[in-house]
């Protein structure tokens, strides 16, 4: 039995849907939004990946969306536009389970909460807001539009957080618990974020080598949603290709023990301490690349990753990897042109916070 | 759902405001006795009563992180409690596959104040914090101390997430990737919370009375409970009973409202359903149900409504009103107690529950402690958003 | 700006309801029927946006329900309490 990838939804900032994905892969880049943060020392200005919503309105009417907030209209247009991809939106599904991750949560919900609940003088909380800022609200959500009453899950382990998600999915499949799993993952930008990457790429900051070694061009701060229809399948075929397997450990206690015949989609994106390890875990004949220079730097990126390797397999071809020093690139083959996939699986690693791994492979 | 293979449970840990080990918790339930207060860990103007373990509990000197926050020292108590009960050590689990899988709500929220909108609006630098961010996630918590290698994963289903973690991790068991799961649940009283259920004016001016007539709301409370989970080969070399099983899970959603239970109860009854298919029990060798029972008008009606139907004559009873509603690590904290019942051979009185309420159904939970027998009992949660989610449990001796 | 308009803007802004205007808000039509289309979250959100703006609490439903039923029963209630 394999795990079949019927339907991707992501959004980001390069765009809304698997066709402007494709096409910022192509060109090689993807637009940012500059951001202004206000201080009391003046303005500091920040560049963004964003998230436009827009095109939820074609697929849930205005007032079911008024209470609604940009983290949580992310969340839901990514299954959407999954569902969509995977002519599901209408038909008649089976069981369906939903599992949304995220690396921050509600994050501009959870400051402003924080702000009026803990630092004003005479706390207060806007029911509506906490409701929203709960992490399974973008699930309830979807689960009440999608009039869904299969298992519903959200997940928050900040840069393993998609990774345990599909680890769930598949096993829930394999349990044939449900017949499809709609799964993904969701990350906001929040002035908080801009702020942070204000302080570790600001030149007199001392404290984050990794930083030091990497060009602030390519630590854009990103938000976006990703999400993907897995189903059983045995039939030969599967133009996205399938999950081949999930794997999460500590490469610092045990090392990594990484697929052959593979390319490899590295999270490195500018906010990891372990961006620069990677060389040590990968051949010098591994392929490499990474594409955070499209989407950002957000805990949930492998799951743009996973989009892009199935893309990947539809289109034969893996594309060129982004240009950050980060990698060691005289020690990495790292894919400089287009190139055709062959035979190859893809495997999307992610070296996270405290020596975690994540990865998910992809065969065709 | 097919039937699954029972997942054995070697140890427990488990701290509230009824007690710092799960022994003197339930000798605290059996009592009877409960004393909520208006928080001290936090201060406020609110006076709603809540169940916080008020004694200094976190032994920093066994501990390698000091610096963390309040709900992983509650995790990080349990779990040691669990390791000892289990019969490990540190050195042991180093050289096993462990993965850890906890369920929390507020553990995962950057409720570290040390940065806030205001800092970034003065300039101030937060990089440590957030950092300690990164870290104050108690399933990473529990990862540094015990330098576990497996996979890991934080569950955040609000008031199900001890319970959903616990069904996770038992299929992880199954399908042969961890030799043994660290799994549970685990939140602190926290004002953010604390601010966020008053607002949504569930909670109750006075020590809660889950399934009375006279039931106004919730109480919240705080705490931990940790289970070790052990694959069958590490049971063997252990020569010894584990002190229980997990012998099915069922989760499903009411998909109806982000705070109002289903009224019809069908998301209850289809994770009741999938948990009963899955462990090949029959509905007779339920011995009693710990319900989830919060003192909310709705919860409680629905539910009682449910377990009439489904569970006729069943004994059943609410914890909550010993311990409060403890949000993520409630699911994890009434599977300990349910499991301390079926050893026990006993089952403490719903405390808070005196009158009927005659929109209830002709069933009413447990008014004095009651002796059951049968090794077998269900627990469910049912969460903020419409997800329930049930265990089946079994005491060690069962032969599955 | 009478209570009865403050309380229209604060429900059609607070709530959300971009396709209502204040003024077509009835001041005795029930704010929980079909054409506002409001639920219990919403309930509980004009409670805290009335002890906001007003300062005055609606210490539970039970209180809040009769309160609730109308523009004109808010009003009346905030008034009595001011």
């Amino acid at each position: 039995m394999k795990i079949s990838i019927k339907g991707i939804g992501v959004l980001g900032g390069f765009g809304c849907g698997i066709a402007d994905l494709k096409k910022s892969l192509t060109i090689g880049k993807s637009t940012t939004t500059a951001m202004v943060i206000k201080t009391t020392s003046g303005d500091i200005k920040a560049p963004a990946f964003l998230a436009n919503t827009d095109r939820l309105k074609s697929f849930v009417n205005k007032r079911d969306l008024r209470r609604i907030d940009h983290y949580i209209r992310m969340a839901l247009l990514g299954c959407f536009l999954a569902l969509e991809d995977a002519d599901m939106l209408h038909a008649k599904r089976g069981k369906m389970g939903i599992i949304i991750a995220t690396g921050y949560g509600s994050t501009c919900n959870t400051f402003d909460l924080q702000h009026s609940v803990i630092t004003e003088a005479a706390p207060f909380c806007s029911p509506i807001q906490f409701s929203n800022s709960v992490h399974n609200a973008a699930a309830t959500y979807i689960s009440i539009l999608l009039k869904e009453m299969g298992p519903n899950l959200s997940v928050s382990h900040y840069d393993m957080s998609i990774t345990s998600a599909f680890l769930t999915a598949c096993q829930w499949l394999h349990q044939e618990r449900v017949e499809s799993v709609l799964v993904g993952s969701v990350d906001e930008y929040s002035k908080i974020l801009g702020y942070f990457r204000h302080c570790l790429y600001n030149k007199g900051n001392k404290k984050a080598d990794f930083a030091a070694k990497m060009n602030p061009e390519y630590a854009i701060i990103g938000e976006g949603a990703n999400f993907f229809v897995l189903a059983r399948e045995n039939e030969a075929a599967s133009p996205y290709g399938f999950i081949e397997d999930v794997k999460m450990g500590n490469f610092k206690r045990r090392g990594i023990n990484l697929p052959e015949n593979a390319a490899f989609f590295l999270g490195a994106d500018g906010y990891s301490e372990c961006d620069d390890q990677y060389v040590n875990y990968l051949s010098e004949d591994a392929g490499v690349a990474s594409y955070s220079h499209l989407y950002g730097g957000l805990p949930v990126g492998t799951g743009f990753d996973i989009a892009i390797a199935a893309l990947s397999n539809k289109l034969k071809t893996v594309f060129k990897s982004g240009d950050s020093p980060i990698y060691n690139s005289d020690r990495l083959n790292v894919i400089r042109h287009n190139e055709d996939l062959g035979s190859r699986r893809i495997c999307c690693l992610k070296l996270g916070a405290g020596g975690s791994y994540g990865w998910v492979s992809l065969n065709q | 759902m097919r039937p699954v293979e029972p997942v054995a449970i070697a140890g427990i840990g488990c701290i509230c405001s009824a007690g710092l080990v799960l022994k003197e918790c339930m000798d605290f339930l059996y009592k009877g006795q409960r004393n909520p207060a208006p928080p001290v860990n936090f201060s406020t103007k609110l006076t709603f009563p809540v169940f916080e373990v008020l004694e200094d509990f976190f032994q920093s000197n066994l501990f390698k992180e000091k610096n963390i926050l309040r709900t992983c020292k509650l995790a990080l108590t349990a779990t040691l409690e669990a390791i000892s009960d289990a019969g490990f050590n540190r050195k042991e689990l180093q050289t096993m596959r462990v993965g850890a899988c906890i369920g929390t709500n507020v553990g995962c929220s950057m409720h570290d104040e040390s940065f806030s909108n205001k800092s970034a609006e003065d300039n101030t630098s937060f990089i440590t914090p957030v950092n300690r961010f990164l870290f104050s996630n108690p399933t990473s918590s529990i990862a540094s101390e015990f330098k576990i290698t497996g996979p890991l994963q934080t569950v955040v289903n609000a008031c199900s997430s001890g319970s959903d973690a616990l069904g996770l991790a038992a299929s992880w068991i199954r399908s042969g990737i961890c030799d043994i799961v660290i799994a549970g649940g685990t939140d602190e009283m926290y004002q953010i919370t604390y601010t966020g259920f008053k607002s949504l004016l569930i909670n109750d001016d006075s020590p809660c009375k889950p399934f009375d007539i006279n039931r106004k709301g919730l109480n919240l409370g705080e705490g931990a409970a940790v289970f070790i989970l052990v694959s069958e080969e590490i049971l063997k070399e252990m020569k010894k009973d584990p002190r229980a099983y997990i012998l099915g899970y069922g989760s499903a959603t009411d998909a109806f409202h982000h705070t109002k239970t289903r009224p019809d109860g069908k998301g209850l009854k289809l994770a009741i359903e999938e948990a009963m298919e899955s462990s090949g029990t029959t509905y007779s060798d339920i011995a009693f149900i710990n319900a989830h029972g919060t003192g909310t008008l709705d919860n409680d009606l629905v539910e009682s409504r449910v377990l009439h139907e489904m569970f006729p004559g069943v004994p059943f009873f609410s914890t909550k009103g010993y311990t409060g509603h403890t949000l993520g690590a409630a699911g994890a904290i009434e599977a300990a107690f349910t499991i301390a019942c079926l050893e026990k051979g006993k089952v403490p009185v719903s405390v808070g529950f005196n009158t009927v309420d005659p929109e209830m159904p002709p069933a009413y939970p447990v008014k004095q402690n009651l002796t059951i027998s049968g090794n077998k009992a269900l627990t469910e949660t049912l969460a903020f958003g419409g997800n329930n989610s049930v265990l089946i449990l079994s005491t060690g001796e069962h032969q599955p | 700006m009478t209570i009865k308009e403050k309380l229209k803007k604060l429900i059609v802004e607070t709530l959300h309801l971009e396709d209502i205007s204040p003024e077509e808000i009835e001041d005795d039509e029930p704010l929980f029927g079909e054409k506002l289309g409001l639920d219990s979250i919403d309930a509980v959100e004009i409670v805290f946006q009335v002890e906001q703006h007003f300062g005055v609490g609606i210490k539970n439903m039970k209180e809040g329900r009769p309160a609730l039923e109308s523009i004109n029963t808010l009003a009346a209630f905030i008034e009595a309490r001011l």
